[in-house]
């Protein structure tokens, strides 16, 4: 192997692997969601190939629940959403006139966690005892030891946790970016759909992923600790349903709504026309992104739910429609009197618009409690999400990929090839989905049925392989253009957003000049004596790489390395332990960079910022991160409630707690956080001895908050109390343990503070983070003051 | 954003407030003298978290915006704990979801 060839290995791999800039992640984003597409389709193919016809046996029993458990997690997971996020990577900052997202590193740190999270998952399939087999409801208790033996499905829950902190970070990194770092002259008025739509899937994230991060947390307790929080006889399965669909729901419109706001451009573009009635389309999607949270309770109408429960939440999922049947008004009266260009992108939006109408109209059937419950678990239900997951979701992103393969690419594509694969995709998909409708007596989730459904299951499976080959045209015309196609002029379509108005393939720094967008909505491009992109500080940075590669070697460590020692029912292996040195490592740079101010972005001074006026981007992302935290806390607290409500005289074993220890703690956390204050209000002044002796104060009252919390649970496990012990032990642990683990990353926190202190990283005119590690505090202590009385006094 | 000594004052109360709310948690519920200790430890830490909020984290000083995020997030919590709990509540354990 040649020097050279070598050479160019390495300066691939490091441009790469330590990129922060938003359109190289984006890219990697848009090719890794691609890649787990095709897994997922492939395990589609094999379940129609199996239902083909009955009697078959390419994928039986366990295998066939294994293929449809994956195809559902990879194809909503790890595909529709990151393919949406790689799309809002590109675009976004270009689209709201930005050089890049507000923490670009935090950026990059999503992909890898992302990445690593759709390995451990594509891992799970060579487990011993396979990957997950439960549905991608993950239902409890099938979920248990009993019903999932194999460590598959622990892979599977592991890598939802890491999917879910990637995109706990994108959503801080992309609410702040659009509320923050908008053009002058960008108001919400003049933000593209597309734009729009990420704003309301990111608050939906953060509300929705915070609450699965706890849920699937418990179930790795349950599974590898030996708690039983889902199935206990107290209504575990019940307490699973909940917050599972609670996220579940929302993860619905989390899916959908970038390919809304893709559609909603390229109808505006191609139609030659302003959107109709944007203003509409805005208010209907706030409307669904709130009443999506009101709505998860038709998943659970057979679950034996009280029945005022049931109206109410049938009653919002058929309000929930009216939002969305706006948009779909408003979009077709975009088309009406415009002068519609039928390019590939605007066919696959006008499919899309189509299929949403088949897919709405059945889903709205079933916000009926009789129908639904005629319906539940058939495939007139399958058949209702999958026309909105693949006809409306998938078609959407499509669009978005023709739409803007010439701005990423700088080459425009083959178009005939495109419209073949539109009209191949849009007349395949009808037979392979309509026919389940069909199909609406017919069980989902069994791999052998009734002669009767035959035909049309064979009708489907044939529209299967047709629609899924489709997909190979695309691929086709996508690589041959990269190299091959015509050069791509900056505005192909004449579109009006602002991402057309920059080169293709736009610069590093996006745009020439500053961008600034004049009240009659010209866009002004001024020169900045040598240009704003001098001052575009742009980073690499190999600490999100190596975090995210340490936690695939935790996730791969616990199936695939000689195991070391067993704690409960988990296997500590020698990969996990390296893995987990990998990410303290890479924190530790990732911490020892920003003592240096290696990392420090100038935020730029003239912005569209309302509403967060005056709050700098830090401060507004840990306020955005917060909220996803006390989300995981009230749904922690809400599983205590609930156990609680149900049991109002704790289980046998029920031990109260030492009131003495809790008030003790107490007064240390409430004191730590006041010595934090103290500290801050001395910088202020500008005392650094005062500041630095408070802070030393506040970690030293962390860390015996920390130590008070070890003797106390030492003593409770040498009593016989441990986390098997009940209900209520598993609640107290799990909740301690928790805002336990909040404490340690407080301290360290300050900890880092002090050491910056030392190094004369603080004034009284500058002491960012301060205030923002001081968020962060005042939030532990929050949950400290639910948790004291919740054990040691009720 | 207020002077040295003020904030000296404004953080000291709070943590006197603070520290006094746990313990006036603790003699009313070890001597019964709150009648229903679910709501009135429930009311305590809404007064503590109230605190919090307002004089440590500073919310009274930020935006609309930041302002209503824990209040929205408080809404949504009451909504899945309200439908979660009465639903366990109404029906027999165990039925599978």
């Amino acid at each position: 192997m040649s020097e050279g060839y070598l050479n160019q290995v390495s300066r691939f791999l490091w441009r790469w692997l330590t990129t922060t800039n938003h359109k190289d992640i984006g890219l990697l984003y848009i090719l890794t969601s691609i890649y787990f597409f095709l897994v997922a389709g492939v395990l589609g193919m094999l379940i129609r190939t199996q239902l083909a016809k009955p009697g078959s046996s390419v994928l039986i029993g366990n295998e066939y629940n294994e293929a449809v458990t994956m195809h559902g997690l990879f194809m909503l997971l790890w595909f529709v959403s990151p393919l949406a996020f790689g799309l809002a990577n590109y675009i976004v900052p270009l689209q709201i006139g930005a050089r890049d997202l507000a923490f670009p590193r935090l950026n990059a740190l999503s992909y890898w966690l992302y990445l690593a999270s759709g390995l451990i998952a594509l891992a799970s399939f060579f487990a011993p005892g396979g990957t997950a087999s439960t549905g991608w409801t993950l239902y409890a208790p099938l979920t248990s030891e009993i019903y999932s033996p194999g460590k598959g499905l622990d892979l599977v829950g592991l890598a939802v946790i890491l999917f879910s902190a990637s995109v706990t970070l994108g959503t801080i990194n992309f609410l702040v970016t659009i509320v923050k770092m908008r053009a002058p002259g960008m108001t919400w008025a003049r933000l593209p759909m597309f734009s729009w739509t990420i704003v309301f899937t990111v608050l939906l994230m953060l509300w929705a992923f915070p609450t699965l991060i706890a849920a699937v947390f418990l179930l790795f307790l349950d599974r590898n600790f030996g708690t039983r929080f889902y199935d206990s006889p107290l209504g575990g399965s019940y307490l699973w349903a909940h917050l599972f669909w609670f996220f579940g729901h929302p993860e619905v419109y989390i899916l959908l709504f970038p390919a809304l706001g893709i559609i909603a451009d390229v109808i505006s573009t191609f139609s030659r026309r302003q959107l109709f009635a944007k203003h509409i389309i805005v208010l209907g999607l706030s409307l669904g992104t709130a009443l999506s949270f009101l709505v998860w309770v038709h998943h659970m109408f057979i679950t034996g739910i009280a029945l005022e429960i049931r109206k109410i939440q049938s009653f919002t999922t058929a309000i929930i429609s009216v939002p969305f049947e706006m948009t779909v008004i408003a979009m077709i009266l975009t088309l009406w009197r415009g002068r519609i260009w039928y390019t590939t992108p605007m066919l696959f939006a006008l499919g899309a618009i189509f299929n949403f109408i088949i897919g709405g109209a059945t889903g709205v059937a079933l916000s009926s409690v009789p129908l639904d419950i005629a319906f539940r678990g058939t495939y007139w239900v399958v058949g209702h999400f999958h026309y909105i997951v693949a006809g409306v979701i998938t078609f959407g992103l499509m669009a978005g990929l023709y739409y803007w393969f010439p701005k990423i690419t700088g080459r425009m594509y083959n178009e005939t090839l495109g419209k073949i694969h539109f009209a191949i995709a849009f007349f395949s998909m009808h037979p392979l989905y309509l026919s389940w409708f069909l199909l609406m007596d017919m069980p989902r989730r069994i791999y052998d049925y009734a002669p009767e459904w035959a035909t049309f299951n064979l009708i489907s499976t044939i529209g299967a392989f047709i629609f899924g080959a489709s997909f190979i045209l695309p691929l086709i015309n996508f690589t041959y253009s990269l190299w091959r196609g015509p050069r791509a002029p900056d505005n192909p379509w004449n579109a009006y957003t602002l991402e057309w108005l920059t080169k293709s393939p736009p610069p590093r720094h996006n745009f020439e000049g500053e961008v600034m967008i004049a009240g009659d909505g010209r866009v002004l491009f001024l020169a900045t004596n040598g240009g704003y992109h001098h001052v575009h500080v742009e980073h690499r940075t190999l600490t999100p790489f190596g975090i995210g590669l340490g936690a695939l070697l935790v996730g791969l460590g616990l199936i695939y390395s000689p195991t070391l020692f067993t704690i409960f029912n988990l296997n500590v292996t020698l990969l996990s332990l390296a893995g987990i040195l990998t990410v303290a490592v890479s924190l530790l740079a990732w911490a020892w960079g920003d003592l240096r101010d290696r990392f420090v972005i100038p935020e730029p001074k003239t912005v569209e910022d309302w509403p967060l006026s005056g709050v700098d981007k830090v401060r507004s992302g840990v306020w955005v991160f917060l909220v996803g935290d006390m989300f995981l806390f009230g749904t922690l607290i809400g599983t205590w409630l609930f156990v609680r409500t149900r049991s109002l005289v704790w289980e046998p074993g029920y031990l109260s707690h030492d009131l003495a220890i809790g008030l003790v703690n107490t007064f240390i956390l409430f004191t730590a956080t006041y010595f934090y204050l103290l500290g801050y209000i001395f910088i202020r002044r500008g005392s650094t001895a005062g500041f630095i002796m408070n802070m030393v104060l506040a970690t030293a009252l962390a860390i015996a908050f920390l130590l008070v919390k070890v003797v106390e649970w030492s003593h409770l496990v040498s009593i016989g109390y441990t986390l098997n012990t009940g209900l209520q032990a598993q609640l107290y642990y799990t909740l301690t343990g928790v805002h336990g683990l909040h404490v340690l990353f407080g301290a360290l926190a300050t900890v880092y503070i002090v050491a910056k202190a030392l190094r004369g990283g603080y004034t009284r005119e500058s002491h960012k983070g301060v205030v923002e590690i001081g968020l962060y505090w005042g939030m532990v202590e929050m949950v400290w003051v639910f948790l004291f009385p919740m054990f040691y006094l009720l | 954003m207020e002077g040295f000594r003020a904030s000296l004052a404004i953080y000291t109360f709070t943590w006197i407030a603070l520290v006094g709310g746990a313990v006036l948690e603790v003699v009313f519920i070890l001597n019964g003298i709150a009648r229903w200790p679910e709501l009135f430890v429930l009311g305590v830490s809404g007064f503590q978290v109230t605190l919090i909020l307002l004089f440590y984290m500073h919310l009274r000083d930020e935006p609309l915006s930041i302002k209503a995020m824990p209040f929205i997030t408080l809404l949504l919590l009451i909504a899945l704990l309200a439908s979660a709990i009465t639903s366990v509540l109404a029906c027999t354990p165990y039925v599978a979801g």
